[in-house]
């Protein structure tokens, strides 16, 4: 898969697995690589752009027998921008594959 | 590549690039390589599979460059105008929360000297030792009740204080949400505690209050007994 649609479209996957629930990085970086294919690591990157804009808040907890492991939880202002981000996106999808159909 | 080795490469290339939150960046990748290894990879795959240190901070170097860095100055400005102003009601709401400190040290004061007769400047006039008792009771509860009252006061007014600089520099550095929280945090058992004092404090305070008041009333024969005692003459 090309890399250029990955890149883009990654902040919106993360955002979205995000949507229901709080996880910590790597938990993520796995969950998205389950799906898309991704190079290691390429999530972190993001997270920590998504964090200083304001869509993603993070908080430490303890855990037993490790360091504190730091969760990503989306933000109030970051579930608005996803649920705009997300129907463009659907929008434009649809209209992509209907050129490529030929339709 | 070694974990170790990778580990520190990136934290030369993330301080050669001037990225800030080096160390929690660093420290992402800890935990990458932790998780990868217990899932039984080892280091030298796990690190071939990243991209190179080089790589990764150059990545990060180019995310804090946001463009949001504009207008720094100006937004300072700005914020410290209107601070001027906000500076003044802080300062106001810590004095009035000082205000009922002080003024639950007086009532412990006045308590205390209705307690143990201790009349100090004759500022208290003439009543019967048993209704000085419960006046003086009266004014204990009148007393915890403001301290607490106070140490709430001051614990809000400066997670408010708080509060309102982690807006101002999230507005200045151009963050366009920032997560604040209503309330202070107070631990729940001593916020419990807190709470179950004041309840008793103001009970004590008003039952002792009537129960005083009854008690002078009726030695006095008379509801008004500061007339009959002659208090304000």
């Amino acid at each position: 898969m090309n890399i250029q649609y990955k890149k883009g479209v990654l902040e919106l996957c993360i955002l979205a697995a995000l949507k229901n629930r709080a996880m910590y990085g790597y938990e993520l970086s796995e969950y998205i690589s389950e799906t898309i294919d991704i190079a290691d690591g390429t999530v972190y990157p993001i997270l920590r752009k998504l964090k200083a804009e304001g869509y993603l808040t993070t908080f430490l907890t303890e855990e037993s027998g490790g360091p504190p492991r730091k969760y990503y939880c989306i933000t109030q202002y970051g579930r608005e921008a996803f649920e705009k981000d997300a129907a463009e996106w659907l929008q434009f999808t649809e209209t992509v594959n209907k050129i490529i159909k030929g339709e | 590549m070694t974990k170790q080795k990778f580990l520190e490469q990136l934290k030369k290339e993330l301080a050669a690039r001037n990225v800030s939150d080096a160390d929690e960046i660093v420290a992402d990748y800890e935990e990458h390589f932790r998780f990868k290894t217990e899932e039984g990879r080892s280091e030298e795959e796990i690190a071939a599979k990243l991209q190179s240190p080089e790589e990764i901070a150059e990545e990060y170097s180019g995310l804090t460059d946001r463009g949001k860095e504009e207008y720094k100055g100006l937004k300072s400005v700005g914020v410290i105008a209107v601070s001027v102003p906000a500076v003044l009601v802080y300062i106001m709401m810590w004095l009035s929360a000082v205000a009922v400190f002080c003024f639950a040290v007086a009532a412990f004061a006045l308590g205390g000297c209705l307690i143990t007769t201790l009349n100090i400047a004759g500022l208290i006039p003439e009543l019967p030792y048993f209704s000085a008792l419960l006046c003086g009771i009266s004014c204990f509860g009148l007393s915890v009740f403001s301290c607490i009252g106070a140490f709430y006061m001051s614990r809000y007014i400066a997670h408010w204080g708080k509060m309102y600089l982690k807006r101002c520099s999230g507005f200045i550095r151009g963050v366009p949400y920032v997560a604040v929280s209503g309330q202070p945090a107070i631990s729940k058992k001593i916020s419990y505690r807190f709470k179950l004092i004041m309840i008793t404090a103001s009970i004590v305070f008003i039952v002792f209050f009537i129960i005083g008041y009854i008690s002078m009333a009726v030695s006095a024969g008379n509801l008004g007994f500061w007339h009959v005692w002659h208090w304000f003459e």
